[in-house]
Order: structure tokens, then C-alpha cells, then sequence
């Protein structure tokens, strides 16, 4: 598809990929200053107690020991506030799961704080948990819920959240007509991604007479700004909320109780300035993500492997998070059923996951569908190619066009590239010259990230007199979307990247909604506002223009005129022209637009499709997503357990490329986390007993530099014409995650078992054990 | 509302001051008054209690407060710091890290603290040469060694340097909070080791997490810095 010319974005634009992140020198010298890094006059530091047990009501706490200590100011328990803290959670009366803070200190330093809270005695009645998903499951093979099953408190009377149904065709019929059937129920449990920022999980706050001042890491700072107003009562106009920053872990800083314990905090102290940290151990327990998750599925084909039938059932503890089976947009199936469940356990509480449960069922259904083909005696690339749904396909449950789809061509793209056909073998049959393990496998799939959606967030772009613009787009932090945002502007006005800013971000008194702040959405919605407000300023720009004595004397009218590289010319005779800072600095009305965000379909009909697609017209409705696929190239030794890396190739369907370097970054941070998820997140918690077995970074495992070899990853952005949004681009970050399932599918191809992962990574012992070597 | 203190004007203030003395917590007042009141001499109108942050005009009267308001706690010698190549007097708790008085006391707030723990590299600075992790330095320990912030780097981030220069063509950042670390950690290698081997570079940044995963760029501005 041919992409309209564009002088800033696009993969092959000259210079796109020379823009680098326009807050990197600053981040380069140390002057950002986040959460942490403020501080104010007679500062105060908070730090929370944690609970020790799984579940328990909390029958005494006795802070007299750590009130004695020198430079502690206060402990405050539930019972300070009851009223805040039984509507949001800030200090718990009942523990929910291990970890939940019960008690906060406050002192005038950090360590003074952590000192006294081992001073803090509780006493607990503790009550029965539930740590698995199998605690509330009558029969683990047939997922079906035990009624008597024990409670998480978190409800009074039942442990099940949320449920999600797919229904498509006639399930039974086809599975029983079809020429092959598996039901696979014994897959490994999933691993887990932790999403955990570098940045410990901290808030400020202070008061001044009735207003409230709140530094947090946020990713929508105005959702917060509202949450903490729904959750405290003070008025929007007196709380303001500002986000210098997040240090990483996008994804979890959404629903932030931090905030609402420093706000706490300060209160209780005549308004001082608090800042809240939590350790880093309890940001692991806290923040950690660690997700319990079974399936049962079964598969139904022909005898060459054409999918006919799916049937899957699906159990997990994830919160807050949408339950959305990848495959199901990914490859052709005429017949699904498929039922998700979402169960509250005495776990951490989690928000919204990255990658929206589709790591798990992502992997279940990989394994599934490699046992298939293996069955069929197919290579796992041939029956997800005889399957895979093409670029116009519709999708099979609505009946919507897609905005844009490329996994076909991302499938395509790492096959070729990998030379998968001519590597792939019988599992556990190929050693290595080494006498190491050689395996290969292949992962696609079109996920829920990339959607456009937000018709309630807006953009203001200000003309200054220098001729340069401001875009204010309601973010909140100083990350690659808003780099994106500032590209956005210069395409539509006609600017050099460098005379656009993005000056202020993260501040809830002086932005508009920029809505959440992710990559997925905030390209497209709120992308689409800054083009919204930066068109609006091109018109006023070019009717200031027309008044100026250069154009005037043409008798110009503002569509003569056209931009660019920062100058404004006629359209008809380029030699006359002048430069932004002329016409802005002579400008008689100050310039500035607000757009509004893109949703699919808004309300004056400007969203669907904006561009006609395989017969649906433009403002048609669509579906949204994002495409990705990976192939991972592993050696196994069979001797120690350890798996390499060999050669692991990503593409990803991108949509219009707004910030190639961003993209490239965004593509190699999500094969580096697959890594992280496929062979070293360790536990946090053991699940089956419910013991804390590891709150420490090293305990979990991240991965280094020692596990990354850049010579190895191979990126390749697909870019194609979205046809939903306005700029045919939309978030491509986090699809990548997903792919991690590849990996494994390589060692099983290596070592011919599949590994229990034990919901947790593909560690050597684990490995060993498959090989029947532990 | 609250006053905040205003970090350029103080890293200004640091830069050219040979002296500070009784800044300890965020002695912030302290040294911002200096700061206002010369911009170049080591002079200081404020003396702040290490324990509770309370503010004096003369060391005799934080020494009276001290002793009536915590009695039986001695107040804390006073300590000299060479950071970034000059020399900080200062009133040092002895539990303190040298993370917190980089950060609290002196306002060096480019060194992160990720974990506080010796485990994320975060708060990497360079000691007599060696990357070091400051949250498990005493900071009362750090007497006759330089340090090195990444505000020392290149003239308190009024340019870059090779390194930072590397980083900025590679784009080898996403959120920063691991950055400063890294940098440190790579000009410490590119210093003993003008040109390393991808391998050496992998090696050498290994102490340190970054929870954007954006090693693969980070690796090759260094291999990049060192011209292999
Ligand atoms: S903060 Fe020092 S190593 Fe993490
Ligand atoms: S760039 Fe965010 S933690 Fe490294």
C-alpha cells in the first residue's frame, strides 16, 4: 500500500531516524528530577509495615517501641482514618495477601523510618487462604468452581472476579465431525512477567491550608488526579497533581496507592511535605506480577491441519486486566468457544498487566498447537501458515474490517529471515558440533495493543513568537510517546523537529486530558489530537500570513500557502516566502489549537475508518490491534540445563512509523523481556505453599547485559497503513512481550520434552528435570 | 505552598564553591542561601540538624539544640567529601549512605536509588576510579577518596562527554532512572579500557539492571564510545 508522502514520519522519511528522545540529554546529565529526587523544607519521610501472613484480621498494633525512637514523628494504623482507609487502600484492618501495608512511620529520614518499623508489633487472628487457582477449582481438569471453596476476603462471598465468554459457530458439532481432535490439559503453568520499575514505588505530598500538592510516577496523571479526589473528597481545583517522571515499569502506574499514603501522611502531620517510599522488597511484593494461570484446551482440524474448532477454558489470577485469547484474531477458526475466568486470591494486588493476560493463553495455546502439528506431522510454521489470517480478512466474531493487520507479513517476514523451513527438525534430534541441543521455534500473533481510543483527551499546540510550538499534550512523563507527539505537530505544521517542545508534561493545573499514558493508545488518541490542535494552529499561522506585507502583496489566501522546514511559502511560486518566526512575531492574535483525541468511532463521525478499506467505507467502524512474530533460534546443553540464545528474529507490524528509533528501541526492549520471561524471572512467591521465597532483584533474576547479546536480536518493523487512525500509526511496544513463547517452543524442539516451568522461568533445573537428569 | 529548592541554582552554587559546612539533610536553606548570597564563596548562613531537619544560624545554637532536643545522641564530626573534584565539609549520621548524602545533603540528585540494596547498579559513582554502588558506601567512610557523579561528568551537564555523547547517538535511553548508573559504570571501563570488545563492555555493565530492557543500545553506545 502506498503511504501519502510525509516529510517527518515514516520508516523511510531521511532524518526520522536521527530524532532521538528529546529528554535524553537531560537524562543524560542527571538533571531530571523524579519523585524522589524532590524535596522540600522540613520534609518528612513515610514508610510503610507490611503484613507478614497471607490473610488475617489485625487485632492489636503497638507502636509505643518505635515512637521512642529518636526522629520518629508519628505511626498511623487504619484506625487513624478509618473513613479514607475503607475507601481506598492505604493501610488494610484485614490483610488481604502477604505484603499489604498495615502501618505507616513517619520520620525525618529514611532510615530512621525503616529502623522503627521493626518496632511496630502486630498481633493476628489469621484466617484460611487462597493462594492458587486450584483452591477454588471442584475439578482442575474440568475448570469448574467449587462452590465451598475457602474466600480471599477480598468479597464477602465469593473469590470469582470477572468471567469472559468468546462464542463463535457451533463448537461441539465441528469437534465432533472433525478428522482430528487433542484436548490438552496437563501444559505447563505459565510463567510470569514481573513488572517492576527501577524506581522504588514513592509519592510526596503535601498541604497547604485546604490544597494538596502530590508528586507521583504516573502514567495519567489526570486519572489520578481524579482517583485521588474520588478516593479523598478534595475537590479537583484544590489537589494538584504533577508526574516528573516514571522510572520505567509503565504498566503499573496506573492505580497507585502511593499517592494516596503520602496525601494521608502529610495530613496527619499539619500538612509537612511527606515523602512515601517502599522498600524495595515490598515493591517487589508489591508491584510484582505473578500470574497463576491454567488451561485446558482442545483442538479440532482436517487431516492437513486446517483448523475447524477450538474449545478452551481458562483460569488466572490476574486483575484488572482483559481477557482477551490472542489467537483468536490471529488465526482463521470457524468455530470457538472459549471461557476465561478471573479469580481473587490472597495475592498481591495487581493493575492492569502488561500484555493483557495474552502471555499465558499465548503460551498455551503455542504448546497446544505445536502438539498439533507435531500429531499431523507438520512443522509448527506450516500449520500456523495454513491457518494464519491474511491482511483482509474481517474479523471473525464482528464481522469489522481490520484497521490494519500485518501478521501474515510478520510471520512471513521472521520465517524467511530465520530460515526456519531448513533449520527446524524432529524434537531432540539435532546436537550441535558442541554436543549442545539444538532447537528452534516460531511464535505470531495479533493482539489487543495498538488500539485508538480516547475521543476524551486533547492536546494544546501554542505558536510562540519565535516561531516555534509548544505542544502541551497532557502526558505524564517524559517517555518516547511524547517525542512522538512533537513529531506529530512538526509534520502538520510544517516545523523542523527542532523548533518544536514538549515543555510541559505530568501536571494536572496546566494540561489538558492527555489520557493513559502508554504507548498503545497514546499514539493513535492522543496522537491524534496533537494533529487536530497543531492543524488548527497551521490555519490561523497561514491567515496571520496572509496579513503579513509578504504574502499580502500577492493577495495570498491562507490554501496558496503551504510549510515546511520552517518556512511558509505559495504554493504557486516558493521564492516568496517567510519563516514561522516572522509571521508568529508579527502575528496580531496570539495562535494555538486544542484537539481532541481519535476515538474508532466519535461522536461527530470523524473516527473509524479514515481511510476506505476492502469495500467498508471511510467512518466504517473496525477492529484494532497490533501484529508481532518471533522465531528463536536455542542451543540447550543437556549436561548443566543452560539454554543460549542463538539468534532470535522480531517483526513487528507497526503501522506508520512515527519515531524510528523509538519503535527500535520499543521492538528490543520486548525481545529482551522475552528472555526475561522465558529463562530467568524467578518467584516471588512459591504458589503451591505460599511462601515468599524471593522479594530481592537478585533472587528474581533479572536479566543484565551478561544475558543480552545485541548481535543477535534481529528487528524488523513492518509498517503498513493503518486505516483507523488519522496518522496510520498506532502503539507497537508491548505485542513483542507476548512472543516469548518461542523460546520455549525452541527448547522443546531442542530437548523433545516440554519443560514444567512450574509458573515460573525456564531455569537450567528445570530443564534438567525434563531431560529426567534432577 | 511549600518552597522547593531550586537545584540548578544550587548545582550552580556547587560548582564554584570550594566550602560548605553544616549542610547536612537537605540542608537545602542552607546552601541556597549561600547561594544567593555570592554564588562563588564557601560561606554558609544556615546549619541544619541531621535529625530532624530544623535550621540554625550558628553551629553553637545546633549544638544547644542538639543537646536539649536529643539528648544522649552525639552530634556527628564533621567530614570532608572531594566530589567531582571539590571539597565538601559536612555533618555526616554515620548510617548514612553515601547515595543519601549525594542526594540529601549535597542535592546530586543524577545518582538514582533503585534499590537501595547493592543490587540494581542504580546509584553507581566512581570511586578512585572504580564504579561503586553508593547506597552501600558509608558516606563517613568516604573521606580521602574522590568521587565522581554523573553531574561531574561534563562540567555539571553544560555538555556531554564521549560517553554521554555515545548514548545520545544511540539513543540509548528510555526512562532514564538506570542511566546515570550506566554512564558511570562506562566511563570507569573506557577509562581503564579505551576500546572495548563487546564482550568486555557486556562484562562490565553486568552489575546493573534496567527494567526498560534497553540493554541492546545501551551496549552499543559503549562499544561505540570506545570506537571497536
Ligand atoms: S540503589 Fe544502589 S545498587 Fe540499587
Ligand atoms: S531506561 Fe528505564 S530502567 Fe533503564
Amino acid at each position: 500500500m502506498a503511504l501519502p508522502e510525509m516529510k517527518v514520519m515514516g520508516l523511510g522519511t531521511p532524518g526520522n531516524d536521527k530524532i532521538r528522545s528529546f529528554f535524553m540529554d537531560d537524562l543524560l546529565t542527571g538533571k531530571p528530577r523524579f519523585v524522589g529526587d524532590r524535596h522540600f523544607a522540613g520534609q518528612l519521610y513515610a514508610v510503610a509495615k507490611h503484613a507478614t501472613v497471607d490473610h488475617a484480621n489485625i487485632t492489636k498494633i503497638d507502636a509505643s517501641e518505635a515512637l521512642k525512637v529518636p526522629g520518629v514523628v508519628k505511626v498511623l494504623t487504619y484506625d487513624t482514618n478509618p473513613e479514607w482507609a475503607r475507601t481506598a487502600p492505604i493501610l488494610y484492618k484485614t490483610v488481604p495477601f502477604y505484603g499489604a501495608p498495615i502501618a505507616l512511620i513517619i520520620a525525618t529520614d529514611w532510615y530512621i523510618a525503616q529502623r522503627a518499623v521493626n518496632l511496630v508489633k502486630v498481633d493476628y487472628e489469621v484466617l484460611p487462604a487462597v493462594i492458587k487457582t486450584t483452591d477454588v477449582m471442584a475439578d482442575d481438569e474440568a475448570m469448574t468452581r467449587d462452590t465451598s471453596a475457602p474466600l480471599s476476603g477480598r468479597f464477602a462471598d465469593s473469590n470469582f472476579q470477572s468471567s469472559g465468554v468468546t462464542n463463535r459457530g457451533d463448537v461441539d458439532a465441528a469437534l465432533k465431525s472433525a478428522a482430528y481432535t487433542r484436548t490438552i490439559s496437563d501444559m505447563p503453568w505459565t510463567t510470569r512477567y514481573q513488572h517492576q520499575p527501577l524506581e522504588q514505588y514513592e509519592a510526596l505530598a503535601y498541604w497547604s491550608g485546604d490544597e494538596v500538592y502530590v508528586y507521583i510516577a504516573s502514567q495519567n496523571i489526570h486519572g489520578h488526579h481524579r482517583s485521588l479526589h474520588n478516593w479523598t473528597g478534595i475537590p479537583l481545583n484544590k489537589l494538584h497533581v504533577y508526574s516528573p517522571g516514571c522510572g520505567g515499569g509503565l504498566g503499573t502506574r496506573l492505580n497507585n496507592p502511593e499517592a494516596l499514603m503520602a496525601v494521608f501522611a502529610s495530613k496527619e502531620v499539619d500538612g509537612r511535605p511527606v515523602l512515601y517510599k517502599c522498600t524495595k522488597k515490598h515493591s517487589m511484593l508489591f508491584g510484582g506480577r505473578q500470574f497463576d494461570a491454567r488451561s485446558v484446551i482442545t483442538i479440532g482440524c482436517d487431516k492437513d491441519g486446517k483448523l475447524v474448532a477450538l474449545d478452551v477454558k481458562y483460569v488466572c489470577n490476574g486483575y484488572g486486566a482483559g481477557i482477551t485469547p490472542i489467537f483468536s484474531k490471529t488465526l482463521t477458526i470457524p468455530n470457538m468457544r472459549y471461557e476465561g475466568t478471573r479469580l481473587y486470591l490472597n495475592d498481591q494486588d495487581r493493575c492492569a498487566w502488561r500484555c493483557v493476560n495474552d502471555p499465558p493463553t499465548g503460551y498455551h495455546f503455542t504448546h497446544a498447537l505445536d502438539l498439533v502439528a507435531e500429531d499431523l506431522n507438520m512443522r509448527p510454521d506450516e500449520i500456523r501458515l495454513k491457518n494464519i489470517m491474511g491482511e483482509h480478512d474481517v474479523d471473525q466474531d464482528s464481522g469489522l474490517p481490520f484497521g490494519t493487520k500485518e501478521v501474515n507479513a510478520c510471520l512471513d517476514k521472521v520465517l524467511q529471515e530465520s530460515g526456519f523451513a531448513s533449520k527446524w527438525h524432529k524434537p531432540g534430534t539435532k546436537k550441535l558440533a558442541d554436543g549442545r541441543l539444538h532447537g528452534i521455534g516460531v511464535h505470531c500473533h495479533h493482539d489487543s495493543h495498538g488500539r485508538i481510543a480516547g475521543s476524551d483527551r486533547a492536546t494544546i499546540v501554542l505558536m510562540l513568537q519565535d516561531g516555534t510550538a509548544a505542544v502541551l499534550d497532557g502526558g505524564s512523563a517524559p517517555h518516547n510517546q511524547m517525542t512522538e507527539q512533537a513529531i506529530v505537530a512538526a509534520e502538520v505544521l510544517g516545523l523542523k523537529i527542532d523548533d518544536v517542545k514538549t515543555p510541559v508534561y505530568g501536571n494536572s493545573d496546566a494540561t489538558l486530558n492527555g489520557g493513559m499514558h502508554g504507548g498503545s493508545s497514546f499514539t493513535g488518541s492522543t496522537g491524534g489530537a496533537t494533529m487536530k490542535a497543531a492543524e488548527q494552529c497551521r490555519k490561523q499561522v497561514f491567515e496571520a500570513a496572509c496579513k503579513n506585507a509578504t504574502f499580502s502583496a500577492v493577495n495570498a489566501k491562507p490554501e496558496d500557502l503551504d510549510s515546511k522546514d520552517s518556512v511558509i511559502f505559495l504554493k504557486r511560486d516558493p521564492s516568496v516566502k517567510a519563516t514561522f518566526a516572522a509571521i508568529c512575531s508579527s502575528a496580531l492574535n496570539p495562535i494555538g489549537g486544542i484537539g481532541h483525541g481519535w476515538n474508532n468511532v466519535d461522536a461527530d463521525g470523524t473516527g473509524g475508518l479514515q481511510r476506505p478499506k476492502d469495500g467498508f467505507e471511510v467512518g466504517h467502524n473496525t477492529e484494532m490491534g497490533s501484529a508481532c512474530a518471533d522465531v528463536c533460534e536455542v542451543a540447550v546443553d543437556p549436561e548443566t540445563g543452560e539454554v543460549e540464545i542463538l539468534e532470535h528474529w522480531n517483526a513487528v507490524g507497526t503501522g506508520r512509523v512515527i519515531y524510528t528509533d523509538g519503535v527500535l528501541q520499543q521492538m528490543g526492549s520486548g525481545t529482551e523481556l522475552q528472555v526475561n520471561m522465558a529463562l530467568y524471572y524467578g518467584d516471588i512467591k512459591d504458589i503451591p505453599t505460599g511462601n515468599i521465597i524471593g522479594t530481592q532483584y537478585t533472587e528474581s533474576q533479572m536479566i543484565t547485559t551478561l544475558d543480552c547479546n545485541p548481535s543477535r536480536y534481529h528487528l524488523y518493523p513492518i509498517e503498513g497503513d493503518n486505516h483507523t487512525g488519522p496518522l496510520g500509526a498506532h502503539g507497537i511496544g508491548e505485542p513483542c512481550v507476548g512472543g516469548y513463547c518461542c523460546i520455549l517452543s525452541a527448547i522443546y524442539n531442542a530437548i523433545g520434552k516440554w519443560v514444567d516451568t512450574d509458573h515460573g522461568a525456564c531455569n537450567p533445573d528445570r530443564v534438567l528435570k525434563a531431560l529426567g537428569k534432577a | 505552598m511549600s518552597k522547593e529548592t531550586n537545584l540548578v541554582s544550587r548545582r550552580e552554587f556547587l560548582k564554584d564553591a570550594g566550602l560548605v559546612v553544616g549542610g547536612a539533610t537537605v540542608g537545602s536553606a542552607a546552601l541556597l542561601s549561600a547561594c544567593k548570597n555570592n554564588g562563588k564563596s564557601g560561606s554558609v548562613t544556615k546549619y541544619v540538624c541531621p535529625l530532624d531537619s530544623k535550621e540554625f544560624d550558628s553551629l553553637q545554637a545546633l549544638k544547644d539544640h542538639y543537646a536539649s532536643a536529643h539528648e544522649g545522641v552525639a552530634l556527628p564530626d564533621f567530614k570532608t567529601l572531594n566530589i567531582n573534584g571539590v571539597d565538601y565539609s559536612l555533618i555526616i549520621n554515620d548510617y548514612w549512605s553515601l547515595a543519601w548524602v549525594l542526594r540529601e545533603t549535597l542535592g546530586l540528585y543524577g545518582t538514582k536509588v533503585g534499590c537501595d540494596m547493592g543490587q540494581c547498579g542504580a546509584c553507581t559513582v566512581i570511586v578512585d576510579d572504580k564504579p561503586m554502588y553508593a547506597c552501600l558506601l558509608f558516606a563517613c567512610e568516604m573521606e580521602g577518596k574522590k568521587i565522581r557523579t554523573v553531574e561531574g561528568l561534563a562540567d555539571y551537564g553544560n555538555k556531554l562527554n564521549k560517553v554521554q555523547q555515545a548514548f545520545h547517538d544511540a539513543n540509548a535511553t528510555q526512562c532514564g532512572f538506570c542511566t546515570s548508573g550506566f554512564l558511570m559504570a562506562a566511563q570507569a571501563l573506557i577509562e581503564r579500557n579505551s576500546s572495548p570488545s563487546e564482550d568486555e563492555v557486556r562484562h562490565a555493565l553486568s552489575g546493573h539492571l534496567c527494567m526498560c530492557q534497553n540493554f541492546k543500545k545501551t551496549i552499543e553506545a559503549v562499544v561505540a564510545a570506545g570506537g571497536k
